[in-house]
């Protein structure tokens, strides 16, 4: 059954037991119905359980409402879990500790700088004025900062950093477990199907529990995946989608930007479109779907140090670079070479020259994501062997590069070789890696107000009763968001949106006789 | 015949218990009592079923596990579920033991039972298949071949 044979199922069953679910004509009116029977009712429902998701669902049930939080994955804390979780903030103890002086609007215009004018600044500023109150949620509520640290694009020194991003998500499903276990369920394995309208406001969801993520195929997922039962699910006040972003789905990322399909994902492999989908589906507006961000497991500013060849033995890029310029060129060049890698060779002074020495250790121990290892080598016939090069072709690409280094220019990529501080293809031994930039988010989704009210594309008005946070909107980062930015706007939109949802008039609803 | 298969049956079930009680005092824990559920599917449609669902664990099919051993009783084979954890500690300890088993790979913060991200989070069965091979969940975000062989 494809999927959309299974929501005409599901609305065939919806029918049945008389609900309104509109989810097969995107501009079809929800049909009003006001004997909507649910199997369970809650005042607000959360869709995902990372950052945003357990922020807002946090801040709904401190407020006194009963909150359900659903993650159709095997286990709860989305893409945030297994993030980084840098956190650019405005007025943390850190910084005053250190009398440095910031303000919402100085983060607000590093974040603008790099969003190549795409976005809306409205919701970048935001973003910034929520900081010092998120800082303030995450440290009450158990977060413990063990870092301060400078961080490139921003004109101060303004991250803290908990130690990654089971630092933050644990201690705040632990202080859920702990102290709103009477008002706030988390649930896994919960997929949300479609949405229930009544009298034209958003009163419920359709989901499958026990829902199996397709690990052995995720690309088909969504289309394919049958498992779950089905149930309705009300929501008195109102529902928030913090239902993370599109990295892994290359099949959007392609529609997109046909070289997009090329990149890596390291994030939660649940991270597809399909609930950006459904929400799109009943009007919902998709703001900047076209960009990315690409990263590698090594820092951007650490590749200057070796040399990139392709398959062929050809260099192809200035490997001292900005990270989306070397990145579309690697793209470029595996799609050339049906989709394999270019490689990345230092010798040990190279190695040495790294200014974040802990990532390339990380590499070494094989723990900086897919395809993110790094190996050694006494000798560059090694490494031919190795990654499957002729060992000439390779050993000439290697003596040519050392020429050109020796003669100071580099005459074919323009490569600023007075940097260099003696990195060079010259001292074993050596290290080596394929080299693919990493997709590692999506500014883009669904478009929201600045009270995290989602918008309705066709009339420009808001969802009454829909909210959305974090990855899953659009339009709050722009082109290139900024390092440690993410973490901001999932608290300032998490806060908002627990607040806002906690603040709208329930509407009354039943719940299904046993 | 039914008195056979009873008879075998109560076998079976000795026997199990009898390995489980081998297993648990070689690895020190608390005694776990082994409850065989009782079924309504009857001996033959079991048999159809694990030719239909074979196992791949040479181990469980030692202890002559059949379907309900695991999942409990059923009806329709559709409702069957994948194990969560807690059932199949039920039989295997805790988590914290089966952490133990693979402690050498503490040290680089790579233990699949006792990890950086998931700690005790992951159902056994999102790496140990009973009737497919099994995987290895890490490999979803990691390069694993280096940290560790295939998994059981």
């Amino acid at each position: 059954m494809d999927r959309r044979t299974f929501l005409k199922a599901g609305a065939v069953t919806a029918t049945a037991t008389a609900l309104s679910v509109s989810s097969l004509a995107p501009f079809v009116e929800a049909e009003e119905n006001t004997d909507v029977e649910f199997d369970e009712v809650f005042d607000i429902i959360v869709v995902g359980s990372g950052l945003a998701g357990t922020t807002s669902a946090i801040t709904a049930a401190e407020q006194g409402n009963k909150v359900l939080v659903v993650d159709k994955m095997n286990i709860l804390g989305g893409t945030s879990l297994i993030s980084g979780l840098n956190f650019s903030c405005v007025g943390s103890d850190e910084q005053k500790a250190r009398g440095i002086k910031d303000s919402p609007e100085l983060m607000a215009q590093d974040m603008r700088k790099v969003s190549e004018d795409y976005g809306d600044p409205e919701l970048a500023l935001t973003v910034a004025t929520m900081t010092t109150r998120f800082y303030h949620f995450l440290k009450d509520r158990g977060v413990v900062f063990k870092e301060f640290k400078q961080l490139g694009g921003h004109s101060v020194a303004r991250a803290v950093w908990a130690g990654g991003g089971a630092f933050v998500i644990r201690p705040l499903h632990d202080y859920a477990k702990k102290s709103l276990a009477d008002r706030l369920t988390m649930r896994k394995r919960c997929r949300v199907d479609n949405i229930v309208f009544d009298n034209g406001r958003a009163v419920g969801i359709q989901v499958r529990e026990n829902y199996y993520f397709n690990f052995d195929a995720p690309e088909k997922d969504d289309e394919q995946n049958q498992t779950g039962k089905i149930k309705y699910v009300g929501a008195r006040k109102g529902i928030v989608f913090a239902s993370g972003g599109y990295c892994r789905d290359k099949k959007l990322l392609g529609a997109e930007a046909d070289i997009l399909e090329e990149t890596n994902s390291d994030a939660n492999p649940g991270a597809r479109s399909g609930t950006l989908q459904m929400l799109l589906s009943h009007g919902a507006q998709a703001v900047n779907l076209s960009l990315f961000r690409l990263a590698y497991p090594i820092p951007t500013e650490d590749l200057m140090w070796g040399m990139l060849v392709n398959p062929e033995g050809k260099r192809f890029v200035n490997e001292f670079g900005n990270r989306n310029t070397i990145g579309m060129t690697i793209l470029k060049e595996k799609q050339k070479f049906d989709g394999k890698a270019p490689l990345l060779i230092y010798d040990q002074t190279g190695a040495d020259n790294f200014h974040d020495k802990q990532r390339f250790q990380l590499s070494m121990d094989a723990k900086n994501g897919y395809q993110g290892t790094m190996y050694k080598f006494q000798s560059i016939k090694e490494v031919a062997k190795h990654f499957g090069y002729d060992p000439l072709v390779l050993q000439k690409a290697v003596a040519d590069y050392n020429a050109a280094l020796d003669s100071g220019v580099d005459k074919e990529f323009s490569k600023d070789f007075s940097q260099m501080n003696g990195a060079a293809l010259k001292k074993a031994p050596f290290y080596a890696m394929p080299l693919t930039p990493k997709c590692t988010y999506t500014p883009g989704g669904v478009r929201i107000n600045k009270a995290a009210q989602m918008l309705n594309s066709t009339t420009g008005e808001i969802f009454t009763g829909l909210f959305a946070a974090g990855e899953a909107t659009g339009g709050v980062h722009g082109a290139m968001r900024l390092t440690a930015c993410s973490v901001p706007d999932c608290g300032a939109f998490g806060l908002i949106s627990g607040d806002n949802v906690s603040a709208m008039i329930p509407v009354e609803l039943q719940v299904k006789k046993k | 015949m039914k008195k056979l298969l009873i008879v075998l049956g109560v076998l079976v079930i000795a026997s199990i218990a009898f390995v489980y009680e081998g297993m648990n005092a070689k690895e020190q824990s608390k005694e776990t009592a082994v409850n065989m559920p009782a079924t309504t599917l009857p001996a033959s449609k079991l048999t159809e079923l694990q030719k239909d669902y074979p196992s791949k664990n040479d181990q469980h099919k030692k202890l002559g596990f059949d379907c309900v051993t695991c999942h409990g009783d059923f009806k329709d084979p559709k409702e069957v579920l994948p194990l969560q954890k807690e059932q199949c500690l039920t039989c295997h300890g805790d988590y914290k033991k089966v952490a133990k088993r693979t402690s050498f790979l503490d040290k680089k913060e790579v233990n699949p039972h006792d990890g950086f991200h998931h700690k005790d989070q992951l159902d056994c069965a999102d790496c140990h298949r009973e009737h497919k091979p099994s995987v290895n969940y890490c490999a979803n975000c990691h390069d694993t071949k280096v940290w560790m062989k295939s998994t059981p």
